[in-house]
C-alpha cells in the first residue's frame, strides 16, 4: 500500500495531466458549433466585451470606406425595395389589402470579432437574444452572404460564416437556376466551392452565384459569389466550381440580420412532412 | 508577489495582445497559423514544479479557446506542450551545462539548443492542434504540410520576439 502511494505521489503530474487531456476532449465533443452550450455563451459575454473594447478604437480606421459601401448599398437597396416581399395572392380570395406580406426582416449589425484565417471561422456580432436574434437566422452583407447565427448570448451572438467547415448553404446559378451546396475548403478566404452541381447545365466562367431561397431562411437571389472555375468531375455528373465570393470576409463592418418571420410555420409544416 | 513573477505576468498579458489583436488578423495562405502565446508555456522557468505547468498550460490553452470559441482545441495543444517539456525540454536546454537557467530564451540557452527546442514543442503543439482540427478536413497530408509551414514561422516569430522584448542581462 504504502509503495503503491509512493508511486502516486511519484507520478501525480501523469494523473494530472490525463485529467486535463480528457477535459479537453470533452470540452471539444461538447461545443461543436452548433450546441450553443453554456459555457460557450458565458465566452461570448466576456470576449464579446474585450473585441467591443477593440472594435470601439479599430473602427475608427475602415470608417471612409465603410461609409461608402453602406451609400452604395442604399443605393441599391432603394431600387429593390419590393424584394423583401413575397406575393400572397391565390387563385380563390384575393383581398386587395394582403396582396403582400412582409416576409423577412432585417436587423442592422456591426461585426465586433471576425477571423478568416482559420479552418472554422466565426463572426461576432453585437446583437443579441435582447435585439431579437435567434440561432439559424441568416447574416448577410452588404455585398452579400455571410453566415448563419449559432449562439446568441443577451448582447451578442456568433455567427458561423461560410468560411467554416461546417458551413452548408443551398445556392444556385442565377442564368440557369441550377442549385448546389456552397462549401469551403478552408483555404483561401476568397474562395468557396461548390458541390452536387449538375453538368446538365452548362456553367460559364463568370456567371454568378445566388442564394436559392431553399434552405436556412436566406431570401433567394442574395449574391454569393462569380464563377472562377468550372469542371466536371470525372464520372460523378456534378461540377467542381470554384467561385469567388461576393462578400469581402476580411473587410466586414455592418451586417444584416434577417428574420424569416414564417419561419415556425415552414418548420412546423416540415416537422408534419418528416413525421409521417 | 517578487519581479520574477511580474515579469511573467507581464510576458503573459503582451503575448496576449499581440496574439489576439495583431497575428489572429493575419492571413499568411492557408497553411500558417502563426501561434506566438504558445511561446508564453516555453518560457516558463526551467525547474518549475510539474503540476502548476500542466495547469497554466491547460489555463493559458483554455483562454484561446474562449476567445476563438472552439474550446477544447488549444487547452489539449497546450497540455502536450507542458507534459513534453516537463519530460525532454529540460534536458535538451540544460544539455552540457549546470541546470541554472531559470527562463529559457536565446541569450540563456545555447541559440541552436533553444531553437531545438523550439522547431520540437512547437511541432508538437501544431501537430496535436491540427489532428485536432482539420483532420477530417484535409487529411493527413493537410495536416503535416500545415504543421510543418506555422511551426517555421511560429519559431521564427519567437526567436524575433524575444530579440525585440527581451534585454540580455536580465533573463539570464
Amino acid at each position: 500500500m504504502n509503495r503503491l502511494l509512493e508511486i502516486l505521489k511519484k507520478y501525480d503530474y501523469v494523473v494530472v495531466f490525463v485529467v486535463l487531456v480528457v477535459l479537453s476532449f470533452v470540452l471539444m465533443a461538447r461545443t461543436s458549433y452548433y450546441q450553443s452550450s453554456r459555457i460557450v455563451a458565458w465566452g461570448n459575454g466576456i470576449a464579446g466585451d474585450w473585441y467591443r473594447g477593440v472594435n470601439s478604437v479599430g473602427g475608427y480606421f475602415g470608417l471612409k470606406a465603410e461609409n461608402d459601401r453602406l451609400a452604395a448599398e442604399n443605393a441599391a437597396l432603394r431600387a429593390q425595395l419590393a424584394q423583401s416581399y413575397i406575393s400572397y395572392t391565390d387563385s380563390v380570395f384575393v383581398v386587395n389589402d394582403t396582396v403582400y406580406k412582409q416576409r423577412y426582416s432585417y436587423t442592422e449589425a456591426q461585426v465586433m470579432k471576425n477571423s478568416w484565417t482559420q479552418q472554422n471561422n466565426y463572426i461576432m456580432i453585437n446583437k443579441g437574444s435582447d435585439h431579437g436574434v435567434e440561432p439559424d437566422m441568416a447574416v448577410i452583407s452588404p455585398q452579400g452572404i455571410v453566415g448563419i447565427v449559432v449562439s446568441t448570448s443577451r448582447n451578442f451572438a456568433t455567427v458561423m460564416p461560410v468560411l467554416h467547415s461546417d458551413s452548408r448553404n443551398s445556392v444556385k446559378v442565377r442564368r440557369t437556376g441550377v442549385s448546389g451546396s456552397l462549401v469551403w475548403d478552408g483555404l483561401n478566404y476568397q474562395y468557396a466551392q461548390i458541390v452536387d452541381i449538375t453538368t446538365a447545365y452548362q456553367i460559364n466562367e463568370g456567371d454568378t452565384i445566388v442564394t436559392s431561397g431553399q434552405a436556412n431562411d436566406f431570401p433567394e437571389g442574395i449574391p454569393v459569389g462569380y464563377v472562377q472555375s468550372a469542371e466536371p468531375n470525372q464520372g460523378t455528373g456534378f461540377y467542381k466550381v470554384s467561385l469567388r465570393l461576393a462578400t469581402e470576409f476580411n473587410k466586414l463592418d455592418h451586417v444584416y440580420i434577417i428574420d424569416n418571420r414564417f419561419r415556425e410555420e415552414q418548420q412546423q409544416l416540415m416537422k408534419g412532412v418528416e413525421g409521417q | 508577489m517578487n519581479s520574477q513573477t511580474w515579469r511573467i505576468v507581464g510576458r503573459f498579458a503582451l503575448l496576449m495582445a499581440l496574439q489576439l489583436l495583431v497575428l489572429n488578423y493575419v492571413y499568411l495562405g492557408g497553411y500558417v497559423m502563426p501561434m506566438l502565446y504558445v511561446l508564453f508555456i516555453l518560457m516558463l522557468p526551467t525547474g518549475m514544479n510539474r503540476i502548476p505547468l500542466l495547469l497554466i498550460a491547460f489555463g493559458t490553452g483554455l483562454l484561446m479557446d474562449v476567445m476563438s470559441n472552439a474550446l477544447g482545441f488549444h487547452a489539449l495543444a497546450c497540455t502536450v506542450v507542458a507534459m513534453l517539456r516537463i519530460w525532454f525540454a529540460d534536458r535538451i536546454l540544460t544539455r552540457g551545462e549546470p541546470v541554472t537557467i531559470t527562463t529559457p530564451s536565446v541569450y540563456s540557452v545555447t541559440p541552436q539548443y533553444f531553437i531545438s527546442y523550439l522547431l520540437l514543442m512547437l511541432a508538437a503543439y501544431y501537430l496535436v492542434f491540427f489532428t485536432a482540427e482539420l483532420f477530417g478536413f484535409r487529411g493527413f497530408g493537410g495536416v503535416l504540410l500545415a504543421t510543418i509551414c506555422s511551426t517555421l514561422v511560429t519559431t521564427i516569430l519567437c526567436v524575433l520576439y524575444q530579440l525585440v522584448f527581451l534585454k540580455r542581462k536580465e533573463e539570464q
